[in-house]
């Protein structure tokens, strides 16, 4: 008893040295901006108290500024819309392209591999094309709708305050798609193709097999893809600074452009590093849900 | 409770990426600034030569002509090598903020005249005035580009590179087709936009994006009706703003012009969807490839002429070893001929009388030049002020919110004024 415990503790020492050097670069690249970020935005640091840096802690003035702002709710608004409603679309096509490329039919593989192309490209390069793409005159898209007779009138995708949000959002399904369905791809194949058969033996049928079988053997992969979507989404800056810069009128600004703007256009540091921490803690939360959930699984 | 800590930390990590997301651009300037350590290490081990760093943002065109002039610079003597780094504009702002905090910045820094303030005030720049009294040739520059360069304790921390202004340009053949004359006051302009204006064709383009390019051309509108930044709520001032709504609100001007940069409404102009539109002498080369016949006018007046000013500014950056060095650059750089041979190949203006007279005599009598010359009469200048950036912020988000609808000119204006008000009132 007394040498199986010593055994375990020689591990358990060797395997803290593996993990060190990850946890001092950890550290010193993540804790580091993370933490003098946090300080930044308890002082007032900007333009005047730049130089020589003679910024000083003004408490929580800056987050008092910052909720007493109707342009922070509007963002942070958006945020949520964006990161819910691409979540939401990008999950249930994403779900239903895995499970039709996982029956075996011919081209399934090439066909799967050419939806992939999306999620390859450099988002800057997808933020570009969308923008010329959703343009109101000329644009691609209202040229093939009004071809169509769809619609009778340009829709003004990028330069309407109602549209944009969606516009945008549409654009980060088209990445957010390939990228749900290759996670859950990967997560049926990993099913057994015996319980499926056993459930047939049995006398289920598709919608039941479904249901009762797919459903809950997948759960920790929905999971996971429903979580790691959230987080990517949530902190979406790319494809919105690229295609609107937030605008217009601030109807695309996210949590991450509107940071940026505060921070290096307007200068004001100490309100863009608030604004930075909000996000933060919000994908705190995400992400603190997501482990507790996985170590639970684990247990089980 | 271990598993708990664990849990935390791990949450830190995954949710930490957006942080670190937004510090991927510091990483990439250290990159940079590293290899440009080691071309100085290099130089310096390779003969007794001064690597000077230049950070610009000149692009394709003006490229070639900036980077003749150091060339030239460095064949000229044996003492100093300079190294110039091209950076998106963007992004050199942003390397200028970080550098300031990190000691990484280089020897000179370009930067575009409406931010300078902003950056004197961070520090990025030295004050050069003594520099300046012993070189003794200030006295030749303008006027309005030098008061850029100016702090708030009244020195120099940098020298204006070029100025410009912003003019009308014209489509000749589909002015002439729809019988119109170029139009010469606002009336005269909605007149011509509304005959010109067909379902492919728009009267007028600008830039309207929701940054400082869209504030640089909205300025003379302001101006030109009577209106100003301090009274942006004034009568004239929400006519200036009307005028450009009913433009939209007509069809005479594409809505999109909110997502247009400069360049957006030079190509747009160049391929013939815009009959008319307002930009700067730097996109006169480009025009020159379109397949029609156009030209060049002042810009319509309302009450009174009104333009722009732009331009560029150079500064020896603060904490570099080798001040007067980089100082001398400047001068050899915007000495008479040098400054009006680089502005005459790359379609710019220089900043001193002196230069400007050599280069006026290059230019043929019909030059588009000539009238860019004469609307620099008539330029207005932004600032100079630390907090510009928050007063463009409160002009662009007023004509935006114009233009789309969602508010109207007054409200728009209103809501400008109260922002402005608190920067003064700082």
């Amino acid at each position: 008893m007394k040498k199986k415990k010593k055994i375990i503790s020689n591990t358990t020492i060797e395997g803290y040295c593996f993990v060190l050097p990850s946890f001092i670069f950890m550290l010193a690249l993540i804790g580091y901006p993370l933490i003098y970020n946090i300080i930044l935005s308890f002082k007032n640091y900007d333009v005047k108290t730049f130089k020589g840096n003679t910024s000083v802690f003004v408490g929580l003035d800056n987050y008092a500024t910052l909720f007493s702002d109707s342009t922070f709710w509007l963002v942070m608004r958006n945020t949520l819309l964006f990161t819910i409603a691409c979540l939401i679309v990008q999950f249930s096509i994403g779900f239903l392209f895995a499970l039709l490329f996982h029956q075996k039919f011919k081209l399934s593989g090439p066909v799967r591999g050419l939806l992939l192309i999306s999620y390859m490209m450099p988002m800057s390069v997808t933020a570009l094309l969308s923008r010329n793409m959703f343009m109101t005159d000329g644009g691609v898209i209202n040229v093939i709708l009004q071809n169509f007779h769809l619609i009778d009138q340009p829709i003004e995708w990028l330069t309407n305050t109602k549209w944009a949000i969606r516009t945008v959002i549409i654009a980060n399904c088209w990445v957010g798609i390939p990228f749900n369905m290759l996670l859950l791809t990967t997560g049926l194949t990993g099913i057994s193709t015996e319980i499926y058969e056993s459930g047939k033996v049995d006398g289920a049928n598709s919608f039941q097999r479904f249901f009762y079988l797919t459903l809950p053997l997948l759960k920790p992969a929905i999971m996971a893809v429903l979580m790691l979507g959230f987080i990517y989404t949530f902190k979406a800056f790319d494809l919105i600074y690229i295609m609107t810069g937030g605008g217009p009128l601030n109807s695309t600004d996210v949590l991450g452009t509107y940071a940026y703007q505060l921070a290096f256009s307007q200068y004001k540091f100490s309100m863009g590093s608030a604004v930075a921490v909000v996000l933060f803690l919000c994908l705190f939360v995400v992400g603190l849900f997501y482990l507790k959930m996985t170590m639970a699984e684990e247990v089980d | 409770m271990k598993k708990k800590i664990l849990s935390l930390t791990m949450a830190a990590v995954l949710a930490v990426g957006t942080l670190v997301g937004c510090g991927s651009s510091s990483s990439g300037s250290k990159e940079e600034s590293t290899t440009t350590e080691k071309t100085e290490d290099l130089s310096e081990a390779s003969g007794d030569k001064i690597t000077l760093q230049l950070w610009h943002y000149f692009t394709s065109a003006d490229l070639d002509d900036f980077e003749k002039v150091i060339a030239d610079y460095n064949a000229s003597q044996d003492n100093v090598e300079v190294v110039s780094t091209y950076v998106a504009r963007e992004d050199l702002m942003n390397q200028y903020t970080m550098g300031a905090i990190s000691g990484e910045l280089p020897d000179i820094g370009m930067i575009d005249s409406p931010d300078m303030a902003s950056y004197i005030q961070m520090g990025v720049y030295e004050n050069i005035q003594d520099l300046c009294d012993e070189w003794g040739e200030v006295d030749n520059f303008y006027k309005g580009p030098l008061n850029s360069c100016t702090g708030t304790d009244g020195n120099l921390y940098g020298l204006p590179h070029n100025t410009n202004s912003i003019s009308l340009f014209y489509n000749k053949d589909l002015l002439d087709a729809a019988g119109c004359e170029v139009p010469e006051t606002w009336d005269e302009l909605e007149e011509v936009a509304a005959k010109v204006t067909t379902s492919d064709t728009y009267g007028l383009s600008i830039c309207a994006r929701g940054d400082e390019e869209g504030t640089f051309q909205f300025i003379p509108w302001l101006y030109s009706a009577g209106g100003s930044i301090d009274n942006i709520n004034s009568t004239e001032s929400v006519s200036a703003l009307t005028y450009l709504t009913d433009m939209v609100n007509n069809g005479y001007m594409s809505k999109e012009v909110i997502n247009w940069t400069q360049n957006d409404a030079k190509d747009n102009f160049v391929a013939g969807k815009c009959a008319m539109m307002i930009n700067g002498p730097w996109q006169v080369p480009e025009v020159e490839k379109a397949t029609f016949n156009w030209g060049v006018a002042l810009l319509p007046k309302d009450k009174e002429f009104a333009s722009c000013m732009g331009g560029e500014n150079f500064g020896v950056c603060a904490g570099t070893e080798y001040k007067e060095e980089a100082f001398n650059f400047l001068t050899y750089m915007l000495s008479k001929d040098v400054s009006a041979e680089f502005c005459k190949t790359a379609g710019k203006f220089p900043t001193r009388g002196d230069a400007m007279d050599i280069l006026e005599t290059s230019w043929a009598e019909d030059s588009p030049y000539r009238v860019f010359a004469e609307e620099m009469n008539y330029t207005v200048a932004r600032g100079p002020h630390a907090e510009w950036p928050t007063i463009s912020e409160a002009v662009y988000t007023a004509y935006q919110a114009a233009y789309i609808g969602d508010k109207t000119p007054q409200e728009a204006l209103d809501e400008a004024a109260e922002k402005i008000a608190s920067v003064w009132k700082q």
